[in-house]
């Protein structure tokens, strides 16, 4: 398990740090109006600002995980259930939209800006998280 | 003859101090009443060897700093009574919070007895404790019991009976709060000397209780005749608060805390099972850091979602009405009843029913966060925050009750003891966004700033929450100057929550909203329809109604806002209930002769508001008068026609404050 918590650490970093850079560049596209980049971030600064704090949890215990210390998973634990809740928030209100479009009779199209698609794709690359949870009598009640 | 040995228990609350009282006296117990109170008191005998001993089991308490009937009964017990021995039972798997009340108890000269329980729970946690070790470190005998198998209880009467036999007062530990503060309680100390009447107490205690500014210690050395030391501890707190910047009740409960976990440092051996899940979520989400965006960020994603996954579910129900409303209009043929039932109450309810799934949803969430274990959690994270600026600290859990609806968050404010503390809450309470001013906010949210509608939505919540904090800080410091009464709460721990409990709850809350539109809404929607409709009749122009003179006749007030008569006529229905305002303008446009139903309502509102004047409309019914029901919560809870006309007062002042703000700041910054 010793190792495995390293890896976890380098996995919180990076997507800890994608969360930060998207959150970042939500809240200067809702400043700016506009941003062109990949995933086309949404112009939302409350969205933006969520971002940046699921990133920053993520980021905040890292040496701790890298330094094979056990606290430094709670913060990789709340990180993953707060992008869960985000993901899984964005998702539902997509096939809101997609029921609302059957309802009313109008055609769907993804909306990358309306359903925060940097939210949906972190929350996926975060999946893989959970399987930790399997193990969780290794630290756990 | 000689008096009986008499023994305490004391302890938190939760930590089988009962179950060791039976296992003490078996069934030689007596139930009674504490003089004055309605709290229960248990006393009851057991011998061991030559000694008689009378058990009395006093009610649970977190400190010796009493913030409730039951604290301060087990407080005045130990410090007055000063019984033969006291018994504090740990709970040994939640040993860090345990031990904070037995230090108090040490400092305050009790000879202690540590039933050190529950050891087959912390056990199960992995965790180690070194008993002898923390024996020695406190000072005083430690007993590791499981009380509901009777492990222990032999060695535990065995502990009391030598406590009892050779009383070791002298020997009991000190604990050190730094160089300077030592040398403050030292000086009252050697003052004290000189109040004999004050010779009962143990004078260290009582030095750091007057440093605290504990009143209650203040009121006996005051009865005691010593004032000189009321005078220098009241010197000596100042001197020390300005240079330790807090208040040194704080600071007194911090050194403790360093203590404890200085001591569980050197005896808790932690396993590799120490770390439940449950830690594990507290540690970050009530982290003095993140604890509050994660609050911020959980309350946005429900309004998010609350908004934007009700739409499918609106469009139904919306035309739903549409179609009712047009087979209204078909197969009715009396203009008058006609235009009753298709402008009045399906244009009228339709248009507060539609926002139905909004509330269901709002409430399911609402149920989740608090099923899980999260809300105590958000109490205790926005508590903190409040504390430290001066507010008092139970208010945050009515307050979070209050988005649900503001009359039963007021009734809430029982639990609160001190009666500034309770007023204040109750004064600002109405300030939480309920539930019922949601239609408005999505009405005018979805008209005006599409795609940013749940973060709008949010931001009035928001601006609810800071408006409550800034109007709490100033009724203190206005008219209820003193020091507001921290927060102790237990934590429930954390469930995942199922499916069935959740929507029964949400079922319970939602249904109140049904009711309701089954009621004063209907009623009022129908009183709207009559005055919008007569004298001319149906059909006539509604500007030459009754509801347009009355609205020309107010709206001059809210001109300055940009408002319109009709928008000030809402208003004015709204103070029997928020729904109304929504219902109102169902009933001005009639919504029941459009196909298109609440989207006619959205493009009807475009040619009334702009985003600026919307968003202020939106502000003034967060603030402004609480409905009917509230208002006479208010009146109840208080006692008092005064303060409720204070807040109906300063909460109209105020609406049209903000509401003003941001329309001048909204022109100033070129927004329509």
């Amino acid at each position: 398990m010793s190792e495995k918590i390293r890896l976890i650490g380098i996995y919180s970093a990076i997507i800890g740090s994608m969360y930060i850079l998207y959150g970042m560049l939500e809240i200067i596209a809702w400043a700016a109006g506009e941003l062109a980049f990949p995933l086309s971030p949404s112009p939302d600064i409350f969205a933006g600002f969520i971002l940046v704090v699921i990133g920053s949890i993520l980021l905040y215990r890292v040496r701790d995980l890298l330094n094979m210390r056990y606290e430094g998973l709670s913060f990789f634990f709340v990180g993953l259930i707060l992008s869960a809740i985000i993901g899984i928030m964005y998702l539902l209100i997509m096939g809101a939209d997609l029921l609302d479009a059957t309802i009313i009779g109008e055609t769907w199209a993804f909306d990358s800006a309306a359903y925060n698609l940097p939210a949906i794709v972190l929350f996926i690359l975060l999946l893989p998280g959970w399987l930790i949870i399997k193990e969780r009598e290794e630290f756990g009640e | 003859m000689k008096e009986m040995t008499k023994v305490a228990l004391a302890g938190n609350p939760n930590v089988g101090k009962t179950v060791i009282f039976n296992e003490l006296t078996g069934s030689k117990q007596h139930v009674g009443n504490w003089p004055g109170v309605t709290v229960e008191k248990k006393v009851g005998k057991f011998s061991h060897k030559d000694e008689e001993i009378e058990v009395l089991d006093l009610p649970g308490t977190y400190s010796l700093s009493p913030y409730s009937i039951d604290e301060r009964i087990a407080r005045d017990y130990i410090i007055e009574e000063k019984p033969d021995a006291v018994v504090n039972i740990v709970d040994a798997s939640n040993i860090e919070r345990n031990l904070y009340l037995t230090l108090q108890l040490l400092e305050a000269g009790a000879n202690v007895v540590v039933a050190l329980n529950m050891m087959d729970e912390a056990q199960k946690k992995g965790m180690k404790i070194d008993v002898k070790k923390l024996s020695e470190l406190l000072k005083t005998p430690v007993i590791p019991m499981v009380g509901i198998k009777g492990e222990g209880v032999k060695e535990l009467k065995d502990a009391v009976y030598e406590e009892v036999k050779h009383h070791r007062e002298h020997r009991h530990m000190s604990m050190g709060y730094g160089k300077e503060l030592e040398r403050g309680i030292i000086s009252l100390e050697e003052k004290m000397e000189h109040c004999p009447a004050l010779k009962k107490y143990r004078h260290r205690w009582l030095a750091i209780k007057i440093l605290e500014g504990n009143a209650e210690a203040i009121e006996k050395v005051s009865e005691a005749g010593c004032d000189n030391l009321i005078k220098e501890g009241e010197k000596l707190r100042k001197q020390f608060g300005r240079k330790l910047h807090e208040d040194l009740e704080s600071y007194f409960a911090d050194k403790r805390y360093e203590f404890v976990d200085d001591i569980l440092g050197v005896v808790l051996i932690k396993g590799k099972k120490l770390w439940s899940f449950s830690d594990m979520l507290d540690k970050v989400l009530t982290h003095k850091v993140f604890g509050i965006p994660i609050f911020l960020a959980m309350m946005w994603a429900t309004f998010q979602f609350t908004f934007s996954v009700a739409v499918p579910f609106m469009d139904a129900i919306d035309l739903f009405f549409g179609w009712l409303g047009g087979a209204a209009s078909a197969g009715i043929t009396d203009p008058a009843i006609q235009s009753l039932v298709a402008d009045g109450i399906i244009g009228g309810l339709g248009s507060v029913l539609i926002f139905l799934p909004n509330i269901f949803l709002l409430f399911f969430v609402l149920s989740l966060m608090e099923d899980s274990g999260y809300l105590s959690r958000a109490a205790f994270v926005m508590d903190k925050a409040m504390y430290r600026i001066g507010l008092q600290g139970k208010s945050f859990v009515p307050m979070l009750l209050g988005f649900g609806c503001n009359v039963p968050a007021i009734m809430s404010t029982r639990t609160i003891e001190d009666r500034k503390d309770r007023l204040i809450t109750i004064l600002v309470n109405p300030l939480m966004s309920c539930s019922a001013r949601l239609p408005v906010y999505i009405l005018f949210a979805g008209a005006f700033f599409l795609g940013a509608e749940g973060s709008v939505i949010f931001s009035m919540y928001l601006m609810g929450i800071l408006l409550a904090v800034l109007m709490a800080l100033l009724l203190r410091k206005l008219f209820f100057k003193g020091k507001p009464s921290p927060l102790i709460m237990e934590m429930p721990p954390y469930r995942i929550p199922t499916l069935k409990s959740s929507a029964i709850h949400m079922w319970e809350k939602g249904s109140m909203f049904l009711k309701k539109a089954g009621t004063t809404i209907f009623l009022g929607v129908i009183i709207i329809w009559f005055l919008s409709t007569y004298p001319g009749g149906p059909g006539s122009d509604i500007e030459t109604s009754y509801v347009a003179a009355i609205g020309r006749w107010v709206q001059p007030i809210f001109a300055p806002l940009g408002w319109d008569w009709k928008a000030a006529i809402a208003l004015l229905f709204g103070f029997v209930a928020k729904e109304i305002v929504v219902g109102a303008y169902g009933t001005f446009y009639g919504i029941s002769d459009a196909d298109e139903g609440s989207a006619t309502l959205r493009s009807e509102l475009h040619g009334a508001f702009t985003p600026v004047s919307a968003y202020a409309y939106m502000a003034f019914v967060l603030i402004y008068v609480p409905c009917l029901a509230t208002i006479g919560v208010i009146k109840s809870e208080t006692g008092s026609w005064k303060w409720t006309l204070f807040a109906v007062g300063y909460m109209m002042g105020l609406a049209y404050l903000v509401a003003f703000v941001i329309t001048t700041v909204g022109h100033l910054l070129g927004f329509a």
